[in-house]
């Protein structure tokens, strides 16, 4: 069998632009409403200044907020769209009989699962450009307005130069930097595992309600994953009952480790993430996908419709 | 191939992916939490505390979202006064938020002063209870600084608001401990100077320490013009005095300051805040000398009226202690 009867790049793509394209009939984004309704929410909570001390600490955490809830936000609607949006596709073209169209061409199932799983994750990535672009620009607008006010108190009552300049330094680290497209990214990648996951699912998966609740319940036990683990490795010594010991092999074997990706709270708080952890975090999605994908299309692969 | 062959090859697929990543996972997690990166895990009181909602959100990635949630939650604390409810939000939110320097910063402000100041003022307690309240939020806003510096080391910001509220003028101060966080913060060549002046502030505090002081202090003022603030040159000028530095090796009011009257402006300034703690040697006989090279009449002599030299704070009457009042 040839390479391209195996798989072809070109007819997934097509297969996940009419996945796009179908999914973005469904009018999905129509959330980007809702999504800046909380923006400018965000923007308007402004607790007053406890901290005299510290007189930017107010303008720092107004920035603060924003990232937070918009970041809040993003995650939400990309697990939305990762479990929900992945859960419809094969019964929805069961349903309109396209699959049988499609397979019947022939296109290797292989194709079809990888165009699937691009269209998908194209309309996500397409989602959190949109919402980043809109979240970049309130921060800038919000950054600029808070230096100038604050350089303007900080003269009235004249503060040193030194001072102001640190203060300010502080504004602007909570502004717009590559460190918050870092997090977003990390929030893509939790998005394409989980899209992965719920994919797998629904080539088995007898309904859709069943691919989004287990998908949902794998996303948060994949958040103890780790834990799991640890409890594993530090009870090796005895301790704790077999089936206790058991279970945690068995959460730390199938789940996916969720909590990895969790270093969107530490960059929101302004801790510096390297390259090299955003290329290791990358290389373990990677892996996850391809060997999720492999597996959906080992299961779907004889399917009968 | 049946079914429950299929899926007990994938099931078993997954289980060796499982086992093939799980060192990858374990050393990248150590790595991300060496890095700080990854926080450490909330513990079951503080899921407890959270509620069924905040731990399923907070849990779900979500914990800078959660904190900023108990932040306003903190806020109405504050509002009613809540103080142990207050301390409890803060203590919620720096375990979602661990390097999250807001949190650390106000909490520690909202104990140290607010309620410090609240217990100092609420006249329905009796006053000796009222002392042991408000020395006792003093000592929890301390405490909860010090926590917050030892998660974030690194952080300037909290150094130096520790620093502030161990050397405040209105609270019972501890300026060892306050020069011990300065030497913490100086000891990098890149901290910027104000921390090594006031460093200098701290250590004119303590008579054992003048010297060194004064050393560190000189050191600064040949740096250059923006460390020679008003406050550093009169340390200077009277650290000179209390350490009997031979006339020679002294650096002269012209040197100092600009001019003489400046000179006696910032000596008449400095002497009118003895609350301050500062060296007061040689101060007064400077202002002497400096009145009379001026030719400044003895009706118009600082000695008769220190209130133009007074911040205008101070000015209310019932805020002067008698001791700064005229001469």
């Amino acid at each position: 069998m040839s390479l391209s009867k195996l798989f072809s790049p070109s007819r997934s793509a097509i297969i996940a632009i009419n996945t796009f394209v179908q999914l973005t009939r469904m009018k999905v984004f129509y959330f980007l409403a809702a999504f800046v309704v909380l923006l400018i929410a965000a923007n308007l909570i402004e607790l007053p200044n406890q901290s005299f001390q510290n007189p930017e600490a107010n303008d720092v955490q107004v920035l603060a907020n924003i990232k937070k809830w918009t970041l809040g936000a993003m995650s939400l609607f990309s697990l939305i769209f990762a479990i929900v949006g992945t859960a419809l596709l094969l019964p929805r073209d069961v349903e309109d009989r396209t699959l049988y169209t499609i397979l019947a061409k022939p296109v290797p199932r292989l194709d079809y699962l990888v165009g699937k799983l691009v269209g998908i994750l194209l309309l996500i990535f397409v989602s959190l450009l949109i919402m980043d672009l809109l979240m970049l620009g309130m921060l800038q607008y919000r950054m600029n307005g808070l230096i100038t006010d604050f350089s303007a108190r900080a003269a009235m009552v004249n503060t040193p130069l030194e001072l102001r300049e640190l203060w300010i330094e502080d504004i602007r680290e909570q502004g717009p930097s590559w460190l918050l497209q870092a997090s977003i990214l990390t929030i893509f990648m939790k998005a394409i595992v989980i899209t992965s996951v719920a994919l797998l699912l629904s080539t088995f998966a007898t309904s859709t309600l069943f691919t989004v609740i287990m998908a949902t319940l794998i996303y948060f036990v994949g958040h103890f994953q780790a834990d799991a683990r640890e409890f594993w490795i530090n009870t090796q010594g005895g301790g704790v009952s077999q089936m206790a010991k058991l279970g945690s092999l068995f959460v730390s074997l199938i789940f996916p480790d969720f909590q990895l990706y969790n270093v969107i709270d530490a960059t929101v708080a302004g801790v510096k993430i390297t390259g090299t952890a955003v290329l290791k975090l990358l290389g373990i999605t990677a892996l996850y996908t391809s060997i999720y994908t492999v597996v959906s299309w080992f299961i779907f692969h004889d399917k009968e419709f | 191939m049946s079914r429950l062959i299929k899926y007990s090859i994938a099931l078993l697929v997954i289980c060796l992916f499982g086992v093939l990543r799980w060192p990858i996972e374990e050393n990248l997690t150590q790595e991300l939490r060496e890095e700080n990166l990854l926080m450490e895990k909330v513990d079951s009181t503080t899921y407890e505390k959270l509620g069924q909602t905040g731990a399923f959100v907070a849990f779900g990635g979500l914990r800078s979202f959660v904190g900023s949630f108990i932040a306003m939650r903190a806020h109405n604390f504050f509002e009613n006064r809540e103080w142990i409810k207050l301390e409890e939000a803060y203590g919620m939110m720096t375990v979602l938020e661990p390097h999250n320097l807001y949190y650390w910063d106000s909490g520690s402000w909202q104990l140290a002063y607010n309620a410090y100041a609240d217990y100092e003022n609420r006249r329905d307690i009796p006053a000796p209870k009222r002392r042991i309240m408000k020395y006792f939020y003093l000592e929890k806003g301390i405490d909860f600084l010090k926590k917050g510096i030892r998660q974030n080391p690194h952080s300037l910001r909290l150094k130096k608001q520790l620093v502030e509220t161990l050397t405040n003028n209105y609270k019972p101060n501890d300026y060892k401990q306050a020069i011990e966080v300065l030497r913490s913060i100086t000891s990098d060549s890149d901290a910027p100077a104000l921390y090594r002046r006031k460093l200098v502030y701290c250590l004119a505090h303590i008579p054992v320490h003048y010297e060194e002081a004064f050393n560190l202090a000189v050191t600064l003022y040949h740096e250059g013009d923006y460390n020679r603030t008003a406050s550093l040159v009169v340390v200077i000028f009277s650290l000179q005095e209390a350490l009997d530095i031979p006339i020679d090796q002294r650096l002269t009011i012209p040197q100092l300051f600009k001019n003489d009257k400046k000179a006696l402006r910032e000596f008449s300034s400095y002497y009118n805040r003895p609350d301050r703690g500062f060296p007061m040697q040689g101060i007064r006989e400077a202002i002497i000398d400096l009145e009379k090279k001026l030719s400044i009449p003895t009706t118009e002599s600082f000695f008769r009226d220190r209130s133009k030299f007074m911040p205008s704070h101070l000015l209310e009457e019932n805020s002067i202690p008698s001791s700064l009042k005229r001469d």
